[in-house]
């Protein structure tokens, strides 16, 4: 898509008004954060576990051209062809060629937020294939026309009345006549309509949660069942990936699925856990005729050089966004791009430019509750902090801020000219306020004064009282 | 020069390199890889069956013990009588040479979109998660976890380990890497509408184990 960064504060604000986001919002943010909490409590192991794939990651990623290699050479093995894409253009290519190579008509889709990432679904449409979403989150944004509001919770910003709205306008084709409104009766229309376009469909593509550098296989994490479906029953598979995916073995992997289940929806494990590689073997009764998995660089290789290495660590379990109350607000869309929250903000500057994203690192409060739970331990505020450094230096930050940040520079390496800069107009609103108190609004302050009053200053500065009482001999 | 090329090419250039590892370092790599060390594992109790009970009762997966494999049979027949489904099973050919009942239409194979209900046997079954392991092969088509509304599982109480680290050994014992491994654990569930949990999203809405005594 393309990013609306740029937009980030008009976004936000509409965010903040927009009363059924903000109700289908504080519903999901008190459920992800006790659901993960719970998880948690009963793993003592849960830190020493934490550290320790923190230093796997960080070994596959310091050998990641000797890893993927090796898992290009057992796919080969296990019967799959390996493509590679630089950028996202080149992925989305690679993935149309092959669909019309093989005489595609209809693509079912597995949630992949590198899909995302690279505009895939466009791309496919653009070509002509009928492309359908199947993750019930993708599908229902598929609908709306939207995309995704958080990376493992796609329409968690819609209402049950919007979904039964989506159903209701959109499944007229297919036979539905009246309007549904509890929740079982929309999974089970989803489930219904969604059944023949798994059985329909001539490719498959779906994403990867882990590559396995020692046997070729890619570890494919989901609930619903839809991932495998689309894996098993069309003639093609394709998977798309990012090249930071790969680890050694599964021995290697197994703490990060641990990590990342508990971290994302607070389960011990998820439903489904597969391990894929290779079309169908000799003898098998299903299974596809091809296999594909495309590695997508797209800005990462440039990430393993530079300042932002350890976010490559990331495994995508949406913690940092469950626990970051700017996203908890207003909600993914207002980011503008496929990634949300503190991670969309430290990756959505690296890989559409800081120019459109570099509103995106200052929607922070600094309150670091995104760098505590994430379990791959990413240093997500200091990251935030060198954007904002990086976009003050190139002169990206607004004019406001600059002379305001001069300004007070100014004043902050001149004691005596700060002091009395704060003190006189202490002094003059303590005298202005003396009456009521407190004010309502205050010229430069009026986003401030907006929601609550001003209490009236009483008294001097503490510099000022702290003179005063040393000298009173205190 | 190839996308290969370029993607390997930044990658190298990115760790400080301008080729692949020297041949000492992959020997090293290699020798790492061969090794399959194990991270810290949580802890899980010492009996291995109720460890395994009370994850699948966790994930609202059912669990129903029986004398041995030859009683699953009769045990798939009340299953289908039990839930009112139509008496027709898609089986894996694993378990083609049990003496099915006549009641019970069988059909060994791969599962086809109006099967209501998938029997399969299993590589072994996880106690720390409640998971149950379903490699594909010839004689285990993978549809049949996925595509019916109703998973039976056929499960001997010897087939069941501790960690998820120790399928991984099992997995290689099997020789060349099969196209797929289901580790299911539970019927399939969504929280995509209002993060509200429902059970039957796109696979199976229940699963049932059967536990062999041997």
């Amino acid at each position: 898509m393309q990013p609306q960064s740029h937009n980030f504060a008009d976004n936000a604000r509409r965010a903040l008004g927009d009363h059924k986001l903000r109700q289908a919002m504080g519903r999901a943010k008190d459920g992800f954060i006790g659901k993960r909490a719970a998880a948690i409590a009963i793993v003592p192991e849960w830190q020493r576990i934490r550290a320790e794939a923190k230093e796997l990651r960080s070994h596959a990623q310091d050998n990641l051209d000797y890893y993927l290699e090796e898992y290009e050479a057992q796919v080969q093995a296990n019967g799959g062809q390996v493509h590679w894409a630089a950028s996202a253009g080149d992925a989305c290519q690679a993935i149309v060629d092959i669909c019309q190579r093989v005489g595609a008509r209809t693509v079912t889709k597995g949630k992949s937020m590198v899909g995302e990432e690279v505009g895939l679904n466009q791309a496919l449409e653009a070509a002509g294939f009928e492309t359908i979403e199947t993750d019930l989150g993708e599908y229902i944004i598929q609908l709306a026309g939207e995309p995704p509001s958080h990376i493992i919770a796609p329409a968690v910003h819609k209402t049950r009345d919007e979904v039964a709205d989506l159903f209701q306008q959109n499944h007229r084709q297919y036979g539905l006549t009246e309007r549904l409104n509890d929740r079982p009766a929309l999974v089970d229309e989803a489930r219904r309509v969604l059944r023949d376009k798994f059985l329909a469909a001539d490719v498959g593509i779906t994403g990867a949660n882990f590559l396995i550098a020692e046997s070729g296989q890619h570890v494919l994490i989901t609930n619903e069942g839809n991932g495998d479906l689309t894996s098993c029953l069309p003639r093609v598979h394709i998977v798309i990936t990012g090249i930071e995916k790969v680890m050694p073995t599964l021995e290697d992997t197994t703490s990060l699925i641990r990590l990342l289940d508990a971290s994302a929806t607070g389960q011990q494990i998820s439903n489904y856990t597969s391990l894929y590689s290779g079309p169908k073997r000799a003898g098998d009764l299903d299974g596809p005729d091809e296999f594909h998995v495309v590695l997508v660089d797209n800005g990462r290789s440039r990430m393993l050089g530079g300042a932002f290495r350890e976010m490559l660590r990331c495994i995508r379990c949406g913690a940092c966004l469950n626990h970051c109350p700017v996203y908890g607000n207003i909600g993914g869309h207002a980011y503008g791009w496929v990634y949300p929250g503190p991670m969309g903000s430290v990756i959505t500057p690296i890989m559409v430019g800081l120019e459109e994203a570099a509103s995106l690192p200052n929607a922070c409060t600094l309150n670091g509750r995104c760098g505590e739970v994430c379990p791959m331990s990413i240093p997500l505020p200091d990251l935030l902090r060198k954007h904002r450094e990086t976009a003050f230096r190139e002169g990206l930050a607004s004019a406001g801020t600059r002379w305001g940040l001069a300004g007070w520079a100014f004043l902050a390496r001149r004691p005596r000219l700060y002091q009395l800069a704060l003190r006189l107009p202490m002094k003059l609103m303590g005298l202005l306020g003396r009456r009521r108190g407190r004010f309502r609004k205050l010229p430069l302050a009026a986003a401030w004064t907006a929601g609550r009053d001003m209490p009236a200053p009483q008294g001097d500065t503490f510099m000022a009282q702290w003179a005063k009482r040393r000298g009173g001999g205190a | 020069m190839s996308a290969r090329d370029t993607v390997l090419g930044n990658i190298r250039a990115a760790l400080g390199r301008d080729g692949p590892l020297a041949d000492e370092q992959r020997q090293q790599l290699r020798q790492r890889v061969a090794e399959h060390r194990r991270s810290t594992q949580p802890q899980v109790g010492d009996d291995l069956i109720a460890a395994l009970k009370a994850g699948m009762q966790r994930v609202q997966m059912s669990c129903e013990e029986i004398d041995g494999i030859a009683a699953a049979p009769a045990a798939v027949l009340a299953f289908v009588e039990r839930h009112g489904l139509p008496a027709v099973a898609a089986i894996a050919p694993a378990l083609a040479e049990l003496d099915w009942p006549a009641a019970l239409a069988v059909h060994s194979g791969a599962a086809g979109r109006d099967h209501q209900l998938g029997v399969t046997a299993c590589l072994c079954a996880v106690a720390e998660t409640g998971s149950i392991v379903l490699p594909s092969a010839a004689s285990s088509p993978t549809t049949l976890n996925f595509l019916p509304e109703n998973h039976v599982v056929v499960l001997r109480r010897s087939q069941v380990v501790r960690h998820l680290e120790d399928v991984w050994p099992l997995l290689r014992g099997l020789g060349a890497v099969p196209r797929a491994v289901s580790i299911n654990t539970g019927p399939s569930r969504t929280a995509d509408i209002e993060q509200t949990i429902e059970i039957g999203a796109h696979g199976p809405r229940r699963m049932h184990v059967l536990l062999a005594r041997e």
